[in-house]
C-alpha cells in the first residue's frame, strides 16, 4: 500500500504539487490521468525517490519512505524513454540490477532467463545490443530490468508513448496481462485517457499539482466529479441554456433526483444523445426529452458517424450525438432529426463556468421556456 | 534541474573533487597570473606604471605591437578569402576534382604550427630548395625573398584555412537546401544564391573563424620568429626575448599582459555573437545540399583555374617534405634528385639512434601525459559541473576557462614568474625549470577545450539512464563506472586524440618553459630551421614531420572521418564527431 501525505513539491517558483494526498491499494492497478505539466510525473518521481519533497511524507506498506534512497525503496520502474544502457546487451541491461547487488552469476542467469521468457524475449535477442531491437522490443527489456528484482511495486511513466498505434493497443493488453500475472502494485502514469479508462484499477485524474477526481473508470467517466474531469475524458457536449432550459422543466431521471439548475454547467456525453429520423422510434422510458433539429455536418469513423445537429429551439445551440454504422444509412446535411435527451444523463457543475463559457451568449441566461419543448 | 548547494556538499565524490579542484585552480589558474600581474604592475611591492613607460620608449616592443595587429587585421581579410574559396569550391560548387581538391586543402590540417613554417622555410627560404632552383634560372634575385611580412602572410594563411575546412564545411552542410531552391526558383542566380542565402546563414560561423584567425595572428609565434626577420617580429616573439633576460623580464609581462586583454575582449565580443540568436534554419525535414553549377562558362573555368592553383600551393611544400625525407642534404642542396639519391637511411637513423629519436620520444611522452591526465581529471568535473548547476559550480567553471581566455604565452610566462621560487601554494617546490613544467602546463592549456567536449557529452546522456541505474541499486561511482563512462568513453578517447595531436608539434609553449635536456619535437625543428645550410640535421626533420604527418592525419581519421563504423551499433553513445560543431573549442 502507497500513501501520499500532504505531500508538496516546489521548484524554484513553481508549486508542481501543493498538499497531495492520495493511498493506493495492494495489487492495484492504479493510474495518474491529466494533461502534460499537471503534476503527475512528478508525483511518480516523488514516489521514486528522484525528487524530494518539500513537505510531507511517502509511506509504503506502513513505512516512511520519505528520505529513503530510490535503490532501498524496493521499486522497480519502465521509463518514458525505457532509459536502456546503450553501451550493454540486452542481457547485461536486465542482469543489472542483480550484478550491482552482488548476486552470483549462475543465479542471475537462472533469473534473467527467467524473466526473459515471461516477457516473452528468446535467447538471441537476449545477446544483441539494445539498439539492435524494435521499439516493442525494447519496451519488454525495460519491464524485464525493472521485474527481475522483485520490487513490491512498479512504476510506469507513459511506457507506451513512443510506439505507434497499432503497437501501443496490442502492448497495452500484454502489460496489462504481465501486472495480473505477477499481481504486483503498479502506478501508472499517462496523458491518454484511453488507456487510462481500458488499464486501470482505479484512475486519479490531475489537474494543476490537484487530484480532481478519484475512482474506477467507470465513475471518473459516468459521474465525473468535476468539469475539468467531464471534458478531459470522453467527449461531452456542452449544453446551450436554451437546451438545458428545456430540460430543467422535466423531473430528473426515474431517481427523482432534484431538477436541472439552468444556471448551472450542463454536459453531455455524446454517446447519450438520441438521433432519430423525425417522429420515429419514442423515447423509451418517456422521461426524455425530445427536441427538433437539423444535421449541420457529417463525420465518418468507420465504426461509427459523428453528426452536428443544430436545435431548433431558441437559444438551443449545437449538439454532437453519434450513430453506430451498422445497418442505418445515416443522416445528410440538411436533415431533419429528432434529438433525445434523458435529463438524467445531464452532468452539471454548478459554478465552475470558467471553462467553456465564451460559447455561450450571455444574454440568454433567462431564456423563458420554448413552446416547441414538449413535442 | 539546479540542485542546492546544502545537497551538492552531502556527497563524499564531490567533496574529494571539489578539493582537489579548488587548489588546481588556484595554484595553477589564477596564482600565476596575479603574480604576472604583480610581476607588471608591482615590481618592487609598489603600485607603479614603469614598465609601461618602459615599454613604451622601446621601439622595438612599439614595432612588434603595431605588427601584430597589422598581421591579425590582414590574415582576417586573406584567410577568409582563401578560406570561403576552398570550401566553395570543395562543397558548394559543382568543379571537377573535388576530392581531390579537398584532400590536397586538407593536407593543411595535418601539419601546423612549427612544422609547417620549417617546412616552408627549407623550402623557400634563404637555401631552400625552390630559392636554389629559382637562383640557378635568376642569379641575380634576392636570396631572401621569402621572408617579411608577406612571407609570413602566406604561410599563416594557409594554414589558417583549416578553420574554414572544419566548421564553415559543417555549417554548409547545416543550411536548409530548400531555401537555395526557393530562391532558385524565384529567379535568382547563381551568385545571387550565394550572396544573399547561404553566406548570411552561415555568418555566424564565419564571424568565429574570422575573430579566432584575428586572434592567431595577434599570438603568432613561429611564423613571425622564423620568416618574419627582422623588419617584421612580433607581440610574442619579442616576449619570448624579453622573457629570456631578466632585467627584462617585466617588459615580457606587461606585453602579454596587453595580448591578454586584447584577447579576452576579442573572445567577449565573440560570446556575444553567438548568443545573437539561430541563423540555421530549424527545419523539419531538411534537405541534403546539392551541388550548385556555374552557369558562365568563363567563370567556371576561371575558378576551376584558380581552384587547381591553389591546390599546387596547398600540396606543393608537403609533398616535397615528403620527398625530401627519402633523400640526402646534399641531394637537395644541390638540386640533383636522381634515382639513387633516395634512400631510407633517414628514416633508419630516426629509429635506431637514440639521440635522433630522443625529441620524437619526448613529444610523445608529454602528448599522452598530459592529454591522458586532463581528460581523467575532467571526466569527474564534467560530471560534477553538468550535475550540480549552481553559483559554486558556476564559479569553478568559469576559474577553469581561463586557460581558454588568455594567450597560451600569458600562462606559460605566469607559471614561470610564480614558480621560479619556492612557494607555500605549491608545498615549497620550485618548478621552473624543471621537466614537470611543460607538463603541467599542457595539462593546463587544455582544460577548457576537454571540459566543454565533455561535459557537452555528459549533457547529451538522458538523465533517466542514471535514474534506471540508481533504482536498481547502483550508487554514484557504480552508475559513473558502468553506465555513464561506457557511454561517454567514444568521445572521451576522441578528445584525448585530439589532444594528444596538438600537442604533439606544440613550439610555441615548450619554447617558454622545456627543459633543456628534454626538448620536444617543436623546438628540434625550430632549431633546424636556424641552420644556414641544408645538412643531416634538416634532412631528421623531414623525418619528423612526415612522421607526424602520419600520426595527425590517422588521428583526424580515427576521429572525423570514419565511416561511423562505431556509431552504428551505438547510436544512442555520444557521438565524438560533435567535436567539429565548435570553432571556438580548438583554441590551444
Amino acid at each position: 500500500m502507497i500513501t501520499y501525505e500532504n505531500i508538496d513539491v516546489v521548484f524554484d517558483d513553481f508549486h508542481a504539487l501543493p498538499d497531495f494526498n492520495l493511498t493506493i491499494g495492494e495489487g492495484e492497478f492504479f493510474t495518474l490521468l491529466g494533461p502534460s505539466g499537471c503534476g503527475k510525473s512528478t508525483a511518480l518521481r516523488t514516489l521514486a525517490g528522484f525528487i524530494d519533497p518539500t513537505a510531507g511524507e511517502v509511506y509504503v506498506d506502513g513505512a516512511r519512505v520519505t528520505n529513503l534512497p530510490s535503490q532501498r525503496r524496493q521499486i522497480g520502474m519502465v521509463f518514458q524513454n525505457y532509459a536502456l544502457f546503450p553501451t550493454m546487451t540486452v542481457r547485461e541491461n536486465i542482469g543489472f540490477g542483480l550484478k550491482v547487488s552482488g548476486v552470483s552469476k549462475a543465479e542471475t542467469t537462472r533469473r534473467v532467463d527467467e524473466i526473459a521468457s515471461a516477457v516473452e524475449l528468446d535467447s538471441v535477442q537476449l545477446g544483441k545490443g539494445v539498439t539492435e531491437l524494435s521499439g516493442g522490443q525494447q519496451q519488454r527489456v525495460a519491464i524485464a530490468r525493472a521485474l527481475v528484482l522483485r520490487p513490491k511495486i512498479l512504476l510506469l511513466d507513459e511506457p507506451l508513448s513512443n510506439l505507434d498505434a497499432k503497437l501501443r493497443h496490442q502492448l497495452r493488453g500484454q502489460l496489462k496481462e504481465l501486472q495480473e500475472q505477477f499481481g504486483i502494485t503498479t502506478v501508472y502514469v499517462t496523458h491518454d485517457q484511453d488507456e487510462a479508462l481500458t488499464m486501470s484499477t482505479r484512475i486519479a485524474v490531475m489537474n494543476k499539482g490537484r487530484i480532481e477526481q478519484v475512482g474506477t473508470p467507470q465513475e471518473v467517466y459516468m459521474h465525473s466529479a468535476t468539469e475539468f474531469v467531464c471534458n478531459f475524458i470522453g467527449d461531452a457536449n456542452r449544453l446551450a441554456t436554451g437546451t438545458v432550459a428545456a430540460l430543467s422543466a422535466l423531473p430528473r431521471g426515474v431517481r427523482g433526483t432534484a431538477a436541472l439548475n439552468p444556471a448551472s454547467a450542463s454536459y453531455l456525453r455524446v454517446e447519450r444523445v438520441g438521433l432519430h429520423a423525425p417522429g420515429g422510434k419514442a423515447d423509451d422510458g418517456g422521461a426524455r426529452l425530445t427536441l427538433p433539429g437539423t444535421v449541420r455536418a457529417r463525420q465518418y469513423h468507420g465504426v461509427y458517424s459523428s453528426y452536428r445537429v443544430e436545435l431548433d429551439v431558441r437559444d438551443g445551440g449545437t449538439v454532437k450525438g453519434i450513430i453506430q454504422e451498422t445497418r442505418h444509412r445515416g443522416f445528410a446535411p440538411g436533415d431533419r432529426v429528432d434529438v433525445s435527451i434523458d435529463p438524467a444523463d445531464v452532468l452539471q457543475y454548478p459554478g465552475a463556468d470558467a471553462q467553456g463559457a465564451a460559447q455561450v451568449p450571455a444574454l440568454t441566461q433567462l431564456a423563458p421556456l420554448p413552446s416547441g419543448a414538449s413535442q | 534541474m539546479n540542485i542546492s548547494v546544502h545537497k551538492m556538499l552531502r556527497s563524499p565524490l564531490f567533496l574529494v573533487v571539489a578539493a582537489v579542484l579548488l587548489w588546481f585552480s588556484a595554484a595553477f589558474l589564477v596564482w600565476p597570473n596575479l603574480r604576472l600581474l604583480g610581476e607588471v604592475f608591482m615590481p618592487n611591492g609598489e603600485p607603479t606604471f614603469r614598465a609601461f613607460e618602459r615599454l613604451g620608449s622601446s621601439r622595438r616592443a612599439m614595432d612588434s605591437l603595431r605588427n601584430s595587429f597589422l598581421l591579425a587585421i590582414v590574415l582576417s581579410v586573406t584567410v577568409n578569402l582563401v578560406g570561403v574559396f576552398i570550401v566553395l569550391v570543395t562543397r558548394y560548387f559543382a568543379i571537377k576534382g573535388a576530392r581531390v581538391l579537398y584532400l590536397g586543402y586538407a593536407t593543411t590540417l595535418i601539419y601546423g604550427g612549427i612544422v609547417q613554417v620549417a617546412g616552408y622555410k627549407i623550402i623557400y627560404g634563404e637555401h631552400g630548395f625552390v630559392t636554389n632552383l629559382l637562383a640557378g634560372a635568376f642569379p641575380d634575385m634576392d636570396r631572401t625573398w621569402f621572408t617579411g611580412m608577406a612571407a609570413v602572410v602566406f604561410v599563416m594563411t594557409v594554414a589558417g584555412t583549416g578553420n574554414h575546412l572544419l566548421f564553415m564545411t559543417n555549417a554548409l552542410a547545416r543550411v536548409d537546401f530548400q531555401t537555395v531552391e526557393a530562391a532558385k526558383m524565384m529567379g535568382a542566380s547563381t551568385w545571387r544564391v550565394l550572396l544573399t542565402i547561404v553566406l548570411p546563414t552561415i555568418r555566424p560561423m564565419l564571424y568565429a573563424i574570422t575573430i579566432l584567425t584575428f586572434l592567431g595572428g595577434l599570438g603568432a609565434l613561429a611564423a613571425p620568429q622564423v620568416l618574419g626577420g627582422t623588419s617584421f617580429q612580433t607581440i610574442t616573439p619579442m616576449i619570448l626575448t624579453f622573457a629570456n633576460s631578466p632585467s627584462s623580464r617585466d617588459l615580457a609581462a606587461t606585453l602579454a599582459l596587453v595580448l591578454g586583454v586584447s584577447t579576452m575582449v576579442l573572445l567577449a565580443i565573440l560570446n556575444r555573437m553567438e548568443k545573437g540568436g539561430t541563423y540555421f534554419a530549424v527545419s523539419k525535414v531538411p534537405t541534403a545540399m546539392k551541388k550548385q553549377k556555374i552557369a558562365n562558362r568563363w567563370a567556371n573555368a576561371a575558378v576551376h583555374a584558380a581552384a587547381y592553383l591553389l591546390l599546387a600551393v596547398y600540396l606543393v611544400p608537403p609533398l616535397l617534405i615528403v620527398l625530401f625525407s627519402f633523400t640526402s642534404a646534399s641531394a637537395i642542396s644541390t638540386g640533383t634528385l636522381a634515382w639513387e639519391s633516395f634512400t631510407l637511411k633517414n628514416y633508419a637513423l630516426v629509429f635506431s639512434d637514440y639521440e635522433a629519436f630522443w625529441p620524437f620520444l619526448v613529444s610523445l611522452g608529454y602528448g599522452a601525459f598530459a592529454s591522458i591526465t586532463v581528460v581523467a581529471g575532467m571526466l569527474f568535473v564534467a560530471r560534477l559541473l553538468q550535475k550540480y548547476r549552481n553559483r559554486v559550480t558556476a564559479f569553478i567553471e568559469f576559474v577553469l576557462h581561463i586557460p581558454w581566455v588568455l594567450p597560451s604565452t600569458l600562462i606559460a610566462l605566469g607559471l614561470i614568474i610564480a614558480y621560479d621560487h619556492a612557494s607555500w601554494i605549491m608545498g615549497n617546490v620550485v618548478l621552473t625549470g624543471t621537466v614537470a613544467l611543460l607538463g603541467i602546463t599542457y595539462v593546463i592549456l587544455k582544460i577548457p577545450f576537454t571540459l566543454r567536449m565533455l561535459k557537452a557529452a555528459f549533457t547529451g546522456v538522458p538523465d533517466q539512464l542514471e535514474e534506471a541505474a540508481a533504482i536498481l541499486g547502483a550508487g554514484p561511482l557504480t552508475t559513473f563506472r558502468l553506465v555513464l563512462l561506457p557511454v561517454v568513453a567514444p568521445t572521451a578517447a576522441a578528445i584525448a586524440a585530439l589532444n594528444f595531436n596538438s600537442l604533439l608539434d606544440d613550439y610555441d609553449t615548450a619554447v617558454f618553459v622545456a627543459h633543456p635536456l628534454y626538448q620536444p619535437l617543436g623546438i628540434v625543428i625550430k632549431n633546424a630551421t636556424g641552420e644556414d645550410t641544408l645538412n643531416d640535421a634538416t634532412a631528421l626533420t623531414f623525418v619528423y614531420t612526415v612522421l607526424l604527418m602520419l600520426i595527425t592525419a590517422t588521428t583526424m581519421w580515427l576521429v572525423y572521418g570514419r565511416p561511423s563504423a562505431g556509431r552504428r551499433r551505438k547510436p544512442k553513445a555520444a557521438e565524438p564527431a560533435g567535436t567539429a560543431v565548435e570553432p571556438v573549442t580548438t583554441r590551444n
